[in-house]
């Protein structure tokens, strides 16, 4: 199927049609919904105009980060790089353009950013919703790996792509589906956290990164079109955990603000049990990911390196023990997805696996949740 | 419309325009592919040189076939249909009674497997010997991240299967990658040795050098006199012209630890064997690269070359894994070599 049309001789793509028309019907949905709020239209309307080129231009640079050896060794030809027509570009970097867009609209129109940042990603969840649907007119980008179960494909067949290889037909998963769907309960999610009262400014936008990101630990590990990869390690993967430790430790900040809890402190006893399995690792692999047999050096700079901070800033007094709970059940769950996403290549029960990693995603999701949800218990200090 | 009206709706406007202009500036989340087509063309060579393409030289096949053994097989290559040189075109169905335990026997083409134990390891051989050329093909997964070598092999009809160097799906790097003459990559390394498979199948090892011009001028004298239908980019090289090669101290893959391992021999025109090394488990350790080498020299390979190791090292004998992962993870494989019958289906 041809995915492209022209017009006056400029060729345009189905894609990038429904991208822009995704944007609109953002854009849209967020003038609509704070038609009433202190800042007005215009405010929405100039986050759009600072939004679309800086989106576009983050995730350019996103992209071109992850394949940067393509530019640089492959083709030797660097200036490729400004081909944004060829194709090209990562959703985390977009959202992060659309992140610094929220920054110069605030500030250009004097608004409070973490306030006016929560109202723009209120709807975000229509824009992710319909780029992931535009995936799917693209060559193969957001498909995933082949599930052999006849139950299962002939039950959701609006979940499979049917591909002929050689003499089979295969069933690869239409991951640019799933997350669609997961935009939409994004979508919803958001306008339920919304009802909550004694929100801090800001927490809607965390609360959506953890979110996006606990999807993002999932549904990359599905897709198996080799889109922003580095070696082995899926980028946009990795920047959702990351997204959801950020949000975790913004989280435990405020939690520890609020419980007399000293940050450090807390970091300090997080790293006993870190350093424990660090320990184990250099005596007995894990798996073949996480064996530092072979490499005892390194595990031993990191102990010393963990140690010395230990040293600095390990005091009986300032620590929250549930700040240090979550930290440590974090780290683990991390830790769980990194040796599932490793041993899951190849395996018999990949439907299984990825139950389990969608249970680890949930349980990311829930460290920062639980903080948010207990600090809405209590009357918002600002 | 009062100022304030107009400037909505100036931004309005503005925003529009922009958000349609997406039409025309982001076509796809990914490189669109006749965009790196285009990309890699300007990196290509004039091929135009190559006008003997398909000229197949076997006459002298049969001859060649002195050695003891399956090498005494005569197989009769008059009157067997060369198989189309498509990628991912599936070889002929083999004949389902003829598959044993130890191989498999059809008009066009002998396979026999072996498992034996060498440097505390088990080392899995097929040795194959086939009727045209055509019968030793690669593929490649239409998924990035490959697929399950079982899979592979049902989808492509193969006898026996073997991983390939796992580099026609990294967008990255240096290297010749060339499947079933559709090529992929093509830049010389100063690293990385080289395998070419020629239009008799015939394999050829080019070394890397100090500068890149070692391997392109190689490649291009290569060219010359032959059609490039295969390019791999692991290695290193493990026998050349029946000469055992010294291991270099860097090399990609740690080739100086046990390890699973993965290598290609060519034993005469249109005999091969493919070895696999289990490794990392209780019952076999794996081997070092040098180890491989002189393995593969103690078959009698004229030539040889290593594929991509570790998890990736797999063989699948009618559609069935040989080679033992143990705890291990199975690896999805972007990229088979596989032998296929040609007999009229």
């Amino acid at each position: 199927m041809d995915m492209t049309f022209s017009i006056l001789g400029i060729t345009g793509s189905l894609y990038g049609l429904v991208a822009g028309i995704s944007v609109l019907c953002y854009l849209g949905a967020a003038v609509w919904l704070h038609r009433k709020a202190q800042f007005g239209t215009d405010a929405v309307l100039l986050y759009g105009i600072l939004g679309i080129p800086l989106g576009i231009i983050v995730s350019r640079i996103f992209f071109c980060a992850a394949n940067i050896n393509y530019f640089m060794q492959t083709l030797e030809q660097p200036l490729k790089m400004l081909n944004f027509w060829d194709g090209g570009y990562s959703m985390a970097g977009m959202l992060l353009g659309l992140v610094l867009a929220a920054l110069l609209a605030a500030k250009l129109t004097r608004l409070d950013f973490r306030t006016f940042l929560d109202a723009m990603v209120l709807p975000l969840g229509v824009l992710i919703f319909g780029l992931r649907m535009a995936e799917g007119l693209t060559d193969g980008l957001g498909i995933g790996r082949n599930i052999d179960s006849a139950v299962v494909t002939q039950s959701l067949p609006f979940l499979f792509i049917n591909e002929t290889f050689g003499t089979l037909e295969l069933h690869r998963l239409a991951v640019f589906r799933l997350e669609a769907i997961f935009a939409l309960l994004i979508l919803g999610l958001m306008f339920w956290f919304r009802l909550r009262k004694n929100r801090r400014s800001g927490d809607l936008a965390m609360l959506f990164f953890a979110l996006y990101g606990a999807g993002q630990v999932l549904f990359e590990s599905m897709r198996s079109d080799g889109h922003m990869v580095m070696v082995f390690i899926r980028v946009q993967q990795v920047l959702g955990l990351l997204s959801i430790l950020i949000a975790l430790g913004i989280y435990c900040h405020r939690y520890g603000k609020t419980h007399g809890a000293r940050d450090a402190v807390t970091a300090a006893w997080t790293m006993l049990p870190i350093m424990a399995v660090i320990l184990w690792m250099m005596i007995s692999p894990i798996n073949h990911v996480l064996d530092l047999t072979g490499h005892i050096g390194l595990g031993v700079g990191i102990l010393v390196m963990m140690g010395g901070y230990l040293v600095v800033f390990l005091r009986l007094k300032g620590a929250n023990l549930r700040l240090i709970l979550t930290w440590v059940a974090a780290l683990l769950t991390v830790a769980a997805c990194v040796m599932l996403e490793f041993s899951m290549d190849g395996s018999p029960h990949i439907l299984r696996d990825y139950a389990m990693l969608g249970g680890f995603a949930v349980l990311l999701f829930l460290y920062p949740f639980s903080l948010f949800w207990t600090m809405t218990k209590t009357k918002a200090l600002s | 419309m009062n100022t304030g009206k107009r400037r909505t709706l100036t931004l309005a406007v503005i925003t529009v325009v922009m958000a349609l202009s997406l039409t025309f500036l982001a076509p796809s989340g990914a490189i669109l592919p006749d965009a790196q087509q285009r990309y890699l063309e300007e990196t290509l060579p004039d091929f135009s040189h190559a006008d003997n393409a398909w000229d197949y030289k076997l006459d002298g096949a049969v001859g060649y076939l002195a050695s003891a053994g399956l090498m005494d097989a005569i197989m009769p290559t008059n009157d067997i249909a060369y198989l189309p040189i498509t990628l991912n075109e599936p070889g002929r169905v083999p004949i389902a009674e003829n598959f044993t335990q130890d191989g498999y026997q059809d008009s066009t083409i002998i396979v026999e497997i072996k498992h034996v134990r060498e440097y505390d390891s088990t080392f899995h051989v097929a040795t194959v010997k086939i009727a045209t050329p055509t019968q030793l093909r690669t593929a490649v997964s239409n998924s990035k991240y490959g697929d399950d070598p079982e899979l592979f092999s049902a989808a492509m009809n193969a006898i026996v299967l073997m991983n390939g160097d796992f580099y026609t799906k990294t967008s990255s790097g240096n290297g010749y990658i060339v499947r079933q003459t559709e090529v992929y990559r093509w830049k010389a390394s100063t690293k990385t040795d080289l395998l070419l498979i020629d239009e008799n199948s015939d394999l050829h090892i080019i070394m890397h050098g100090d500068t890149k011009s070692v391997q392109e001028d190689a490649v291009e004298a290569f060219l010359a006199e032959h059609e490039l239908i295969n390019a791999f980019y692991f290695g290193p090289a493990l026998v050349v012209d029946g000469v055992q090669v010294d291991i270099p101290k860097e090399y990609l893959g740690d080739p100086h630890e046990d390890n699973p391992r993965a290598a290609i021999g060519q034993l005469a025109p249109l005999t091969y064997v493919m070895v696999t090394v289990d490794g990392r488990t209780s019952e076999s350790a794996g081997v070092t690269v040098e180890e491989l080498a002189s393995f593969m020299h103690s078959l009698g390979c004229t030539q040889a070359y290593a594929m991509d190791g570790g998890n990736s090292s797999i063989l699948v004998f009618n559609h069935q894994m040989l080679s033992n992962k143990g705890s291990y993870e199975t690896r999805s494989l972007s990229d088979v070599i596989f032998f296929a019958s040609a007999i009229d289906n």
